[in-house]
């Protein structure tokens, strides 16, 4: 590997130099320049705001695109088999007891718990 | 340019993700756009575009959706616009790389270059040298440009020297509004250049 060249770093530098100096213009000075190009400074902020919402609208359905996809391969997953719920187990009957939680109370919080994850998944 | 902004991508991410603006925060501070900053990303974009494949909107839209989509992430507080200089300046760092190997390569060979990556022995060393030499002679063009304006010239020359931002100006012994009216200079000269010379 090697360093990189040092014209290339000095041209980096010039060029971020030029970028802080469009940061530090004032936009009335910026539509001037604009002007002594021809150019209408409103007709280019309307354009730039176009392309920003277009950016947007992309990102927005490129998003939804890839939810869709992942929520379809969730579906279209092989299933592996459902163990046997675990609260009918004698040692988790016996916690049960002793923390006075019923069979029903164990499966809905079981069934919450397995709806929360299926609803992280589908979030991606 | 915006020390933060650099430090950031140089870095490729911050630490921990809740520093990073989420994808929604990303979208509002896009939305927020004022006018005045919406005219920064065009000047910005059109200089950083010249030499490129790309048109000046194309390449923020693309530094935009790169953002939305998580490949480059903006910090908390840093200057939203400076991000986003960033990150075109970094796609169209890639695309002249990309340029000026395959003209120096030829056309026949374009597919096979780029699908190589050319990467490591001979053919990489000769193409090393040949963008280096392709950048001394940018490097000279910009000199050219600026040719009989002295003070513009020795703010290159600071540069040459690893000198930037208020360290440059200081050394130049200007004020402040004279540094950005030199460094405007600057600017219009090199955005005259291009986009056909603006090459790597």
């Amino acid at each position: 590997m090697t360093g990189k060249n040092r014209r290339a770093e000095e041209l980096s530098n010039i060029e971020d130099e030029i970028l802080e100096n469009i940061l530090a213009t004032s936009a009335e000075d910026l539509r001037a320049e604009l002007k002594e190009q021809g150019e209408n400074p409103d007709k280019v902020v309307a354009a730039v705001r176009d392309t920003v919402k277009a950016a947007l609208a992309t990102a927005a359905k490129s998003r939804l695109e890839k939810a869709k996809a992942e929520f379809q391969a969730f579906r279209n997953a092989p299933r592996t088999p459902t163990p046997a719920p675990d609260f009918f187990m004698p040692e988790t009957m016996a916690a049960r007891k002793a923390t006075g939680s019923s069979a029903d109370d164990e499966a809905v919080k079981r069934a919450a718990e397995i709806l929360h994850a299926l609803e992280q998944k589908k979030q991606g | 340019m915006d020390r933060q902004a650099k430090a950031e991508l140089a870095k490729g991410g911050a630490d921990d993700a809740g520093d990073l603006l989420s994808y929604d925060e990303a979208r509002a501070a896009c939305e927020a756009l004022s006018e005045d900053e919406l005219l920064k990303l065009e000047r910005g974009a059109r200089q950083l575009a010249g030499g490129t494949g790309y048109e000046p909107l194309e390449l923020l839209h693309e530094a935009i959706a790169r953002t939305l989509a998580g490949k480059r992430n903006c910090r908390k507080g840093t200057n939203f616009i400076a991000f986003l200089f960033m990150v075109m300046k970094g796609i169209v760092s890639h695309d002249r790389k990309q340029r000026n190997r395959l003209e120096q390569i030829g056309d026949d060979d374009e597919m096979s270059a780029a699908e190589s990556g050319v990467s490591g022995g001979p053919e990489e060393e000769l193409l090393r040298k040949a963008e280096d030499a392709a950048f001394e002679r940018l490097y000279d063009r910009v000199l050219a440009a600026l040719d009989g304006d002295d003070d513009a010239l020795l703010a290159i020359a600071g540069l040459e020297e690893g000198l930037k931002g208020a360290k440059l100006r200081e050394s130049l012994g200007v004020t402040q509004a004279q540094y950005t009216y030199t460094m405007r200079r600057i600017r219009r000269k090199v955005e005259m250049m291009r986009p056909k010379e603006w090459r790597r």
